[in-house]
């Protein structure tokens, strides 16, 4: 075996944050488990957001994130790629600049070839160079299979900070990245992945969110998040519940990667997103003329997916033109409107 | 009959080998689908319920057998004209143009109106949609009878879609208890597939 040649997915089940804990077990745990407040923590666990948030001072508030999974593909150093994109894709959600990154680092010295641990680390490494970010240094455990991750540290002005309860209503929400990251990696695993499909998902997994940042504080963006392991619609979810809004969305007009709509008519669903859409069900309407595979297609439980936000209506075509320079598919999937009885609903 | 064994595979591959049998079944055959993993039998579950097929559910030891009937149309795509071109004589949308039933004295139009909203939700035929717009819009206003009534509807699964031009219009968009915002693109492609249209 060469150490290029070494397939990461041979020795795992479930890959990206598809390999999250059920969030509805999660949620049962955590709320036994009290935290202490501080005046200065901007952002804590309460509203789910990306990251916490705790105020230094007048001029600067430290974001703080961590996030670590198994491999979503086999090459190592695309491996390392993707999941420091997602680890700093939490700084870029809450609109701050990464400043410091740990690796975090489990692999099978026995096992695998030490050569692919270097390449997960330089992928890494790619993209955290890419953000402008310092690695200080990180922790690794001998454990099979492999998982890797950063934890982040992030700075945003705190009249600056976007959060998931910065919703509000009349506003205009735009996806930045299609949907269909876990279904293409499903079926890549099964044989059934177009070259190009999955290739595609493999390039928006690696991209950053840092443009998206940019732009949203250039908009005046103050409610956003980014879409990971809950999926569009758990993830929705909790930016309704924490702006005390409702979501509605148009299920027809959501951007997806190539091939993902046949790969869904086939019945080629992951797992995850069942798990998703069941976490939600009580919080959501789907009007009938959604479609089983759109109701996925929402469910599906995204890596290093794209940023949702919120923008004022007047200038959410003016936020789509920018966007379409860096992510060709942006586009507005809703809008926020008064609370209802559900916090989502889908037409 | 047929078999369709997923034993011993995870998802999305038993869904994947369910759909494919079912699609090559012929419209009244009897299918057996076979699983021994409780998270495959979960999602198949859910996945023939939402693509309509009510599967039969049985365990025998460790496999769960799920047992449907293909039907003349697997309902792949339940899509606006689905619902509404399928049985045309009994499908309906209602569409409350105004916030008055009738045409009279306001007061009693208005308690008019509310008596019909809330006789709907004892109808033995409930209809695909309700279409608000004009003053229609102010019966979805949070603190009326009416907004109460159309949210028992929209719980049994009957979308409301009320015009956000006229939302606007009036200043009640952040005063909507219930149903969605919609245009009326949505309000014409209602009216126009539906089987009967109805204006109280």
């Amino acid at each position: 075996m060469t150490t290029t040649s070494f397939d990461l997915l041979s020795n795992c089940a479930s890959g990206g944050c598809s390999a999250k804990l059920d969030p509805a077990a999660l949620n049962d745990l955590l709320s036994s488990i009290p935290l202490i407040k501080d005046a200065r923590i901007m952002v804590d666990i309460e509203t789910h957001d990306d990251a916490g948030v705790y105020r230094l001072n007048d001029e600067t508030a430290l974001i703080v994130t961590t996030d670590f999974f198994p491999p979503v593909c086999s090459d190592a150093f695309t491996f390392g790629q993707i999941a420091a994109a997602n680890a700093l894709s939490d700084i870029y959600a809450m609109g701050g600049t990464p400043l410091l990154t740990l690796n975090l680092t489990m692999f099978p010295s026995k096992d695998i070839p030490l050569e692919v641990l270097r390449n997960i680390l330089a992928g890494g490494q790619d993209k955290i160079n890419e953000s402008g970010a310092f690695t200080m240094g990180g922790h690794t455990i001998d454990d099979n299979p492999p998982k890797y991750g950063l934890a982040v540290v992030g700075t945003v002005h705190p009249d600056k900070l976007i959060t998931n309860a910065g919703l509000n209503t009349g506003q205009q929400l735009i996806l930045t990245k299609p949907l269909g990251v876990g279904i293409l990696m499903a079926a890549q695993r099964m044989g059934l992945a177009q070259k190009e499909a999955y290739d595609q998902a493999l390039e928006q997994m690696k991209m950053l969110n840092k443009a998206g940042a940019a732009f949203m504080q250039q908009f005046g963006v103050k409610g956003a998040t980014d879409i990971t392991g809950f999926g569009l619609l758990g993830h929705a979810l909790k930016m309704a519940e924490a702006s005390e809004v409702s979501i509605q969305l148009s299920l027809g007009s959501l951007p997806m990667l190539p091939q993902v709509m046949s790969l869904l008519e086939r019945g080629c669903i992951p797992g995850a997103a069942f798990r998703n859409a069941d976490f939600v069900k009580e919080h959501v309407f789907y009007a009938p003329t959604c479609s089983v595979e759109q109701k996925m297609l929402a469910n599906d439980a995204q890596t290093s997916g794209g940023l949702l936000m919120a923008v004022d209506a007047e200038k959410a075509n003016d936020l789509i033109d920018a966007l379409k320079t860096i992510h060709p598919q942006a586009c507005i999937i809703g809008e926020v409107t008064s609370l209802r009885s559900k916090s989502i609903y889908c037409q | 009959m047929k078999t369709i064994d997923t034993k011993g595979q995870l998802c999305p591959a038993p869904l994947i080998l369910a759909k494919k049998g079912i699609q090559e079944s012929v419209a009244g055959e009897t299918i057996d689908i076979l699983t021994d993993n409780d998270t495959a039998f979960q999602n198949l579950q859910n996945y023939l319920t939402e693509l309509k097929l009510t599967p039969q559910i049985r365990k025998e030891g460790e496999v769960h057998i799920l047992r449907v009937i293909k039907p003349e149309i697997l309902s792949d795509f339940p899509s606006a004209e689905s619902f509404c071109i399928a049985p045309v004589a009994t499908n309906y949308v209602v569409v409350i143009k105004s916030e008055f039933m009738g045409i009279g004295v306001d007061e009693l139009g208005q308690f008019l109106m509310q008596a019909f909203i809330s006789s709907l939700i004892e109808a033995d035929k409930l209809p695909s949609a309700i279409l608000l717009y004009n003053s229609g819009v102010k019966v979805a206003v949070k603190g009326t009878e009416t907004a109460l009534s159309l949210q028992e509807l929209e719980d049994k699964g009957i979308p409301i879609y009320a015009c956000g031009k006229c939302l606007e219009y009036y200043n009640i968009k952040d005063l909507m208890a219930v149903g969605m915002v919609s245009n009326m693109y949505t309000i014409t492609k209602y009216m126009t597939e539906a089987g009967h249209v109805i204006y109280p």
